[in-house]
């Protein structure tokens, strides 16, 4: 893959409609090509999909396990507010905090609506 | 085959037949004539009697009730679906096909058909099928055509018609083995044609001396070969077969310009089936996908599955590594680090493998059992282990804890990952034996240089740890060299080979790190095994007050004699029991257990307590098997020496009573390093042969002096020092 200056614009830009860090992203993975090839298998992982299925199916422990992978991975990325997000309701599901599972589920909105945008952002590079 | 020379009284058939043809020309055909409809069910229009006669009917009307006059009803249920397709395939590009299947007979056997189809429409455009079939049951079964004309093993046609057989009627386990030659272009192509037929042809030769009698085995075609074998399940035979395909060099390649030498590997993928209620086509499916999983694992890799499982991808398999080409880059075989990642999510894998696979090669895995399997196939030869924490299943303190139970952790080290840096985890994951951790995110310079670290660090640790080992052990040489002399006694009344004690100790110390290694004695740390090796030279001190006489007899004990010697076990454990000092020290202990207990058998049937199972402590258990094997593969008063691989098949084959079968398992794997190590013993410096020469004169003396045994003792202990100067 060859990433030109004009589609490192696109990245840019890309991260910043979805309120990421391009900038230690690219000081950690090196390579821009590296980035996007990571962007792009976060779209294809499947932690969200599986999230929202756990929750729906009230199951706890999973629900946590793939909130934990969604945090991480798009921190990983640089999708700074996605993963905060992401982690607020990890720590609800954590087993340790006494949380209910409709307490992790009211912090969900924002994990959705910056989900959303952000795969639409990488779809459009 | 079935011929129709008689005319046939067949005048009320009212089947359309080409005017220019009499129906009798047609019914003296040989061979099955018939006509049938393109569309919908296949339905017959003409049959001529030979047809009739090919599924054994006597009247075209019992013929028509057979196979509902349809095309379909002819045909195996099993083989219809295939050569639909198959007929549709081939006539859409010539107009006719040529295919071969199966039916019934009327009376239910099992016939092969050969089929030549040709397509037509007729003016009216209807569309038909005019088919000429043959019965070639003959010539399937017929043994010249069945062989592959290279190897001389079965072809893959003969194979199938007799698998299918033996799976109609047989019952019970089978096993389906897929093997496949690594590299077979490369060989070709770099060592000519007429090496690679040499090839082929001395793997089926191995193939062959290997499964022996077990099972067919026939080429598959190309470099693929399989074997079938009935009543061969799950087990330690098929371990056995299977270790000894793959961990054999069957053949050598030699360059004769230069020194160039080139064994060439196979891969293996088994499927076990509890049931003979399973089709050749399930099975071959199965196998492959195991040959497909254990040629991931790199070259000379076997894969055993089983088939209920070989379909997960989590499925329980058993992995068999071979032997390895030293002189050829099989992908283990690079001098670069084995990195194994163990995480969950493939995203987080995928980012750790971009930025390490440049420098190391990288293994998978996705849960903690699939680590914790690959661990115990590849060991050591994995540098670093880049651990997941949060996983479903068994997480990543889970595997600490077993890698930690199996005594891995010292020399593999585990760097672990998590986005969770809280104290109690990181805590947790360094109590466990973790050697570092890397957060999250991950950047790509920091993780290069924290495993190559790691990898640096573990690599000097090791040079300290031999270093200090080999101290020690000089230390410990003093200590176990009074054992020897004591035992070294006892052999000299029995007239055994001097090695014998050193043997048992050998033998007892590969299998019992064998068994470590392989997580079967989580319980015994490495103290308590180097604790039974020395104690497992005292097994026969209770001989000491056996008569020489009975010792020594060269023909065959009686039962009264037979009895008297049973006691050695009895007296040797009564002996340390009286001990005046330090009876309940735990190397004394231990030696109890296996001076009384090293001819107990696992199905109780051995002595003096008949003890079963694990009632023998492991102990007893390793050591009666090293006292077997020692004492098959040396020479006696009553019997010649038995060769390596006879003692082997004796011991795995229960003709020497019953083992533990993991003790069994294990032996069966480190065999050809317990040969190995015996031999180099035995080779080993000319100096601890003199030494033992010394000892005999000593011994020799000391018994003809009758000495008190305090008197022994310090006598012994004397020269011991004097020896050790």
């Amino acid at each position: 893959m060859n990433v030109d200056a004009c589609s490192e614009q696109a990245l840019r830009k890309a991260y910043a409609t979805i309120d990421g860090d391009y900038e230690s992203v690219l000081a950690r993975m090196i390579t821009p090509e590296r980035v996007t090839k990571f962007l792009k298998m976060f779209a294809k992982d499947g932690s969200y999909d599986s999230l929202e299925a756990e929750l729906a199916e009230g199951n706890r422990e999973n629900a946590f396990r793939a909130s934990h992978t969604l945090k991480g991975t798009a921190r990983e990325i640089g999708l700074v507010a996605l993963g905060d997000a992401a982690s607020d309701v990890c720590e609800a599901l954590r087993p340790e905090s006494g949380a209910s599972l409709e307490a992790a589920e009211k912090l969900m909105p924002p994990v959705r609506q910056l989900y959303a945008q952000a795969i639409s952002a990488i779809e459009s590079l | 085959m079935s011929v129709s020379h008689e005319p046939t009284a067949e005048a009320e058939t009212t089947e359309i037949i080409d005017s220019e043809v009499s129906l009798e020309f047609l019914n003296r055909i040989p061979g099955g004539i018939f006509k049938y409809h393109a569309t919908g069910n296949f339905e017959l229009d003409y049959v001529n009697m030979g047809l009739v006669h090919i599924f054994g009917c006597d009247t075209v009307e019992e013929f028509k009730e057979l196979v509902g006059n349809t095309f379909k009803g002819m045909v195996h249920p099993d083989d219809f679906d295939i050569i639909e397709r198959e007929i549709y395939e081939q006539t859409e590009s010539t107009g006719s096909a040529h295919v071969k299947y199966r039916i019934f007979r009327k009376d239910g056997e099992v016939r092969y058909i050969n089929d030549y189809t040709r397509y037509a429409m007729d003016s009216d455009g209807k569309t038909w099928f005019y088919a000429t079939i043959l019965d070639s049951t003959e010539e399937m079964l017929s043994h010249q055509n069945n062989l592959d004309q290279l190897t001389k093993v079965m072809n893959r046609s003969g194979a199938m018609v007799k698998i299918d057989e033996m799976l109609s009627k047989g019952h019970g386990p089978c096993t389906l083995i897929l093997i496949d030659l690594d590299d077979f272009k490369y060989i070709n192509d770099c060592w000519g044609h007429p090496e690679g037929d040499r090839v082929l042809k001395r793997l089926a030769e191995h193939i062959t001396k290997i499964i022996h009698r077990e099972g067919i085995i026939a080429r598959w075609g190309g470099d693929e070969f399989i074997v079938f074998a009935q009543g061969l399940d799950e087990c330690a035979t098929l371990n056995r077969l299977i270790a000894g395909l793959v961990d054999t060099p069957f053949i050598e390649l030699r360059k004769r310009d230069s020194n160039e030498i080139y064994f060439p590997t196979i891969s293996v993928g088994t499927v076990s089936s509890p049931d003979s209620d399973v089709t050749l086509g399930e099975l071959y499916k199965q196998a492959d996908r195991a040959l497909y999983r254990g040629k991931s694992f790199g070259k000379a890799c076997a894969c055993l599955t089983s088939i209920n499982e070989a379909d997960s991808d989590d499925a329980q398999m058993h992995i068999i590594r071979g032997f390895t080409n030293q002189g050829f880059k099989s992908s283990w075989n690079l001098k670069r680090h084995n990195v194994l990642i163990v995480d969950d999510s493939a995203m987080n894998r995928e980012l750790l493998k971009d930025i390490l696979e440049d420098d190391y090669n990288i293994i998978e895995a996705s849960c903690g059992e699939e680590a914790i399997r690959l661990l115990e196939v590849i060991g050591t030869d994995i540098s670093i282990v880049l651990l997941d924490i949060m996983m479903p299943g068994i997480d990543g303190f889970e595997v600490m804890e077993i890698m930690k139970a199996r005594d891995w952790i010292s020399d593999i080290p585990v760097v672990t990952i998590s986005a969770d840096s809280s104290i109690s985890y990181m805590q947790r994951a360094y109590e466990l034996g973790a050697t570092d951790y890397i957060g999250r995110p991950f950047d790509a310079n920091i993780v290069r240089k924290r495993v190559a670290n790691t990898i640096m660090l573990y690599a000097k640790q090791q040079k300290l740890i031999d270093l200090v080992t080999e101290q020690i052990y000089d230390r410990e040489t003093n200590n176990t060299l009074m054992i020897l002399i004591l035992s070294h006694i006892v052999e000299f009344r029995n007239g055994e080979s001097g090695l014998h004690v050193l043997n048992i100790s050998t033998i007892t110390d590969i299998l019992l790190r064998e068994m470590k290694f392989r997580g079967l004695l989580d319980d015994l740390d490495q103290s308590d095994i180097s604790r039974i090796v020395t104690a497992s030279a005292l097994h026969d001190i209770g001989k000491i007050a056996i008569d020489e006489d009975i010792l020594n007899k060269p023909g065959k004990l009686t039962d009264s004699e037979f009895a008297k010697m049973k006691e050695h076990t009895v007296v040797g454990d009564e002996i340390l029991l009286h001990l005046p000092f330090q009876s309940d020290a735990p190397l004394v202990k231990t030696a109890r257990e296996i001076c009384r207990w090293h001819h107990e058998r696992y199905d109780g049937n051995g002595y003096p307590d008949g003890l079963v199972g694990n009632e023998i402590p492991i102990s007893a258990q390793v050591v009666a098997l090293a006292d077997v094997y020692d004492a098959l593969t040396s020479q006696r008063a009553y019997k010649s020496a038995y060769t390596h691989e006879e003692a082997v098949d004796m011991i795995m084959n229960g003709e020497c009573g019953q083992f533990n079968p993991l003790l069994l398992e294990c032996f069966y794997l480190v065999a050809d390093s317990i040969k190995e190590q015996l031999s180099e013993d035995y080779e080993s410096s000319f100096k601890e042969r003199e030494l033992r020469n010394a000892l005999d004169e000593i011994t020799n003396k000391l018994l003809d002096a009758d000495l008190s045994s305090f008197r022994i003792m310090s006598a012994l202990e004397q020269i011991s020092e004097d020896l050790n100067k």
